[in-house]
């Protein structure tokens, strides 16, 4: 009987788990749908982009870095296309500036 | 105060040791000089108890007046306490409000009104799939339920009567700052502990759990509810 409910329990919990969040990575067309930020849609965030705004890769989450665009905003880190396919068609993984590092760092980004 | 508790506490110890249940009630002191029958009262000796030597010339009984500790025919009771919620299952204040009427010798219908008072955070967002998603914390949301129960007690335990509780709910739920309302459909299963402190009064705390699921808007659909509460407060015997 325990076991049965912790069972079910567990499945509730586990259900409607998601890669991104209001604070990053959901897709937005205005400021309210985020926490912080919404890149809106453009070839540059297909979709819009709920981002936070950083001066260094501290400020982002684990999984995402700051990047030089837009004055310092949080993308998620890549290693190859198929990293950033979660985002949705037109999303590639490209070399962009590291916001306060003076070096490239790799990133899901539209263009 | 002091001899009140005192007296409190021979009642229930003699509601326990005497036959306790719904119609436990204290036997009269035999020493005490037999009260003129105009002042007799006329439900002095529960049914099922010998009348006492010392009250014999007592009028018969009518009708069984509850014990301190029972909780009576018919009660209401209000309750404070926490919920814990999260994603679409409000969390927060909980305020309750509970009628309970008496069906058989253990069982009471509980029927509660509760209000549930959380944060306003928004806890919503679309997901890469366009999908809504909500997350919210354990205690964001708001919500009302009416909630009908079946309140089982058990034999008392010292001071304490232990229940269970199992019913089902029906009640409104919201995330204002997500525009996000929803239906909520929710089985409720806990128990708690009552303790009589005053005739006709007791204070109890429960604790319950909330599975169930909600139809909602913003393309959100059916979703689960599970959520934990906790409460505390007074009872109060109507009849």
């Amino acid at each position: 009987m325990r076991s049965a409910i912790l069972a079910i329990v567990g499945a509730l919990a586990a259900c409607q788990t998601s890669d991104v969040s209001r604070s990053v990575g959901a897709r937005c067309d205005v400021m309210d749908e985020c926490d912080q930020r919404c890149l809106t849609p453009s070839t540059a965030y297909p979709g819009g982009f709920c981002t936070l705004t950083c001066a260094d890769r501290t400020a982002c989450p684990d999984g995402t870095t700051c990047v030089t665009r837009e004055g310092g905003v949080c993308l998620f880190t890549c290693a190859s296309e198929s990293d950033c396919e979660f985002l949705g068609e037109n999303w590639h993984c490209l070399s962009l500036d590291l916001q306060g590092g003076g070096i490239q760092v790799k990133a899901c980004a539209g263009t | 105060m002091r001899g009140h508790l005192i007296a409190i506490a021979i009642a229930l110890a003699d509601g326990v040791s005497g036959g306790g249940g719904a119609d436990a009630q204290p036997a009269p002191d035999p020493a005490a000089p037999s009260p003129p029958p105009d002042d007799a009262a006329p439900d002095a000796t529960p049914p099922g108890r010998p009348a006492h030597a010392g009250v014999a010339t007592a009028a018969p009984v009518a009708t069984a007046a509850p014990a301190d500790d029972d909780v009576g025919d018919q009660a209401i009771s209000a309750q404070i306490g926490v919920a814990a919620g999260g994603r679409v299952t409000p969390g927060g204040l909980r305020i309750a409000g509970q009628y309970l009427y008496q069906l058989s010798d253990d069982d009471w219908f509980d029927g509660t009104a509760s209000f549930t008072f959380g944060s306003g955070s928004a806890g919503c967002f679309r997901d890469r799939a366009d999908a809504v998603v909500c997350n919210h914390g354990v205690a964001d949301g708001a919500g009302i339920e009416v909630v009908a129960t079946i309140r089982h007690m058990f034999a008392p335990q010292g001071a304490f009567r232990p229940y269970v509780r199992l019913g089902v709910g029906l009640g409104v739920v919201r995330f204002s700052n997500d525009n996000v309302s929803g239906l909520t459909i929710p089985a409720h299963g806990g128990g708690g502990l009552r303790v009589a402190i005053a005739p006709g009064v007791a204070v109890v705390a429960e604790g319950e759990l909330v599975l169930g699921f909600g139809s909602f808007n913003r393309r959100l659909g059916s979703q689960p509810q599970l959520g934990l509460g906790v409460t505390a407060g007074a009872e109060f015997r109507l009849k």
